[in-house]
């Protein structure tokens, strides 16, 4: 199963993310010049750094993704949709959208349709929004019907955790690229700290992985 | 003799994380437990709750969570999404970039005062939140000259959005040292139990801030922890 996914696809589907409750400047820069010399597909920072993030990679084809309302998605409608006005004025490619994990949590899909048509809407396409919530502390039928709460509102893709201590397992990736395959791109993510597990949740049918371990997985990969 | 102390003035229920018992904790809002605690810290988002009673206890609106790194114009826009007379006081989450780099001070002194020209109540108290355990010495120098600068309210060690470091008893005794004041250190999370939320108002913490999620403590425990 897993020598279907090569090395290649591993380092194409990764997702770095930088984003830490302490994040220093010279953190950032060292983590986006890193990624323009691994030439990673698309990195995340918080949307006041994106435009640095824009300086820094500038001529590669690395793209800038920022997360709006992590990790709970307590957050106005009205506010993601300015958040995703402001992240196409930055030149941002793509937003981790958190969905309200309470209005998940007690069944409230019709609430969640509404929200992801609102903002799908405000997009316009000019950005790739990918709908995240942390699917693992939800009952599996919830989550199912989160996801099929995302589809009814036009939206495309789902990511399955923010991380934090959150982890998704093989199973949730499978049941999700199984039952919503050619309607949703499944994210993996959560607990994705090595090549062999990121190597895994491809082979499952996730659409990418991301992680905040990425240097890990590039140094496993090249081992590998 | 502190063991039957109350803690009902000191303590607030911080609703910022990703509780598994949102349900319960939103009936504990609404019963006996809302009169008996010292306030709510809530994010922006979370206005639904004044629909189960959280109207009936003062309550902390938090902007730019998680960590802060939200644009101005955005925290802005989330303080417009709270009806104002609700807000007994407002905490604002610093950008840790902004803090760490030249001109941050200036910055975030701007974001204050930004966001108290907005504020509708003008008895609201305002503060700064951050996860304080990770700031090193010169983010707190500059903290501690904008609370200041600024006339802060409180300085707030954690969003209690997700696990952070917490502080020590040493910790907030240096911090209460160097704070203004006027400028109370409300503690959040990481608190596992009544002698440590003890430890630390004795060693000058003026609030301690619970997460359930964090701390364990579930809404019918609530009680036990406060009142032992």
């Amino acid at each position: 199963m897993s020598a279907e996914v090569t090395v290649d696809q591993v380092v194409q589907s990764l997702v770095a993310t930088h984003i830490a409750p302490q994040s220093r400047p010279s953190d950032l820069d060292a983590f986006l010049q890193w990624a323009r010399s691994k030439r990673i597909s698309i990195v995340f920072v918080d949307l006041p750094s994106a435009a640095r993030a824009r300086e820094t990679l500038a001529g590669c084809a690395t793209q800038i993704g920022i997360p709006c309302a992590h990790p709970t998605g307590f957050l106005a409608t009205s506010v993601k949709a300015a958040f995703v006005k402001a992240a196409i004025a930055a030149g941002v490619d793509e937003i981790d959208m958190g969905l309200n994990i309470d209005r998940l949590r007690e069944g409230d899909f019709g609430w969640v349709t509404r929200e992801v048509r609102q903002l799908m809407d405000v997009s316009e396409h000019a950005i790739r929004l990918v709908f995240t919530a942390d699917l693992p502390l939800l009952l599996l039928a919830d989550a199912l019907q989160g996801c099929e709460a995302i589809v009814r509102g036009g939206g495309e893709a789902v990511c399955t955790a923010w991380g934090y201590g959150v982890k998704s397992d093989a199973d949730l990736i499978k049941t999700l690229a199984s039952r919503f395959s050619g309607e949703l791109q499944v994210e993996a993510s959560g607990g994705i700290r090595t090549y062999a597990v990121a190597r895994d949740m491809l082979a499952y049918g996730a659409y990418r992985v991301h992680s905040g371990h990425p240097d890990a997985i590039l140094k496993e990969a090249l081992d590998d | 003799m502190t063991e039957h102390l109350s803690l009902s003035d000191k303590v607030r229920m911080v609703l910022t994380g990703r509780q598994p018992d949102a349900i319960s904790l939103k009936t504990a809002i609404s019963c006996e437990l809302a009169e008996r605690i010292a306030g709510v810290i809530v994010p922006s988002g979370r206005s639904d709750l004044l629909g189960v009673g959280l109207c009936a206890v003062p309550t902390t609106v938090l902007i730019g969570l998680p960590f802060g790194a939200v644009p101005l114009a955005i925290k802005l826009l989330e303080l417009q999404t709270w009806p104002h007379e609700e807000i007994r006081s407002l905490g604002i989450a610093v950008d840790p970039i902004a803090l760490a780099e030249s001109g941050g001070e200036g910055k975030i002194c701007h974001e204050v005062l930004s966001a108290q020209s907005q504020l509708v109540n003008p008895g609201a108290a305002i503060g700064l939140v951050t996860e304080l355990a990770q700031v090193d010495s010169a983010g707190l120098e500059i903290l501690c000259s904008i609370a200041q600068r600024c006339h802060l309210d409180f300085l707030m060690s954690s969003g209690g959005v997700v696990r952070a470091p917490s502080l020590s008893h040493d910790d907030v005794r240096e911090i209460r040292d160097i704070l203004p004041g006027h400028t109370e250190l409300w503690v959040v999370g990481a608190i596992p139990d009544r002698a440590f939320c003890i430890d630390l108002l004795a060693h000058g913490a003026d609030q301690v801030g619970m997460v359930p999620e964090v701390d364990g403590a579930r809404a019918e425990s609530w009680q036990e922890v406060l009142f032992a």
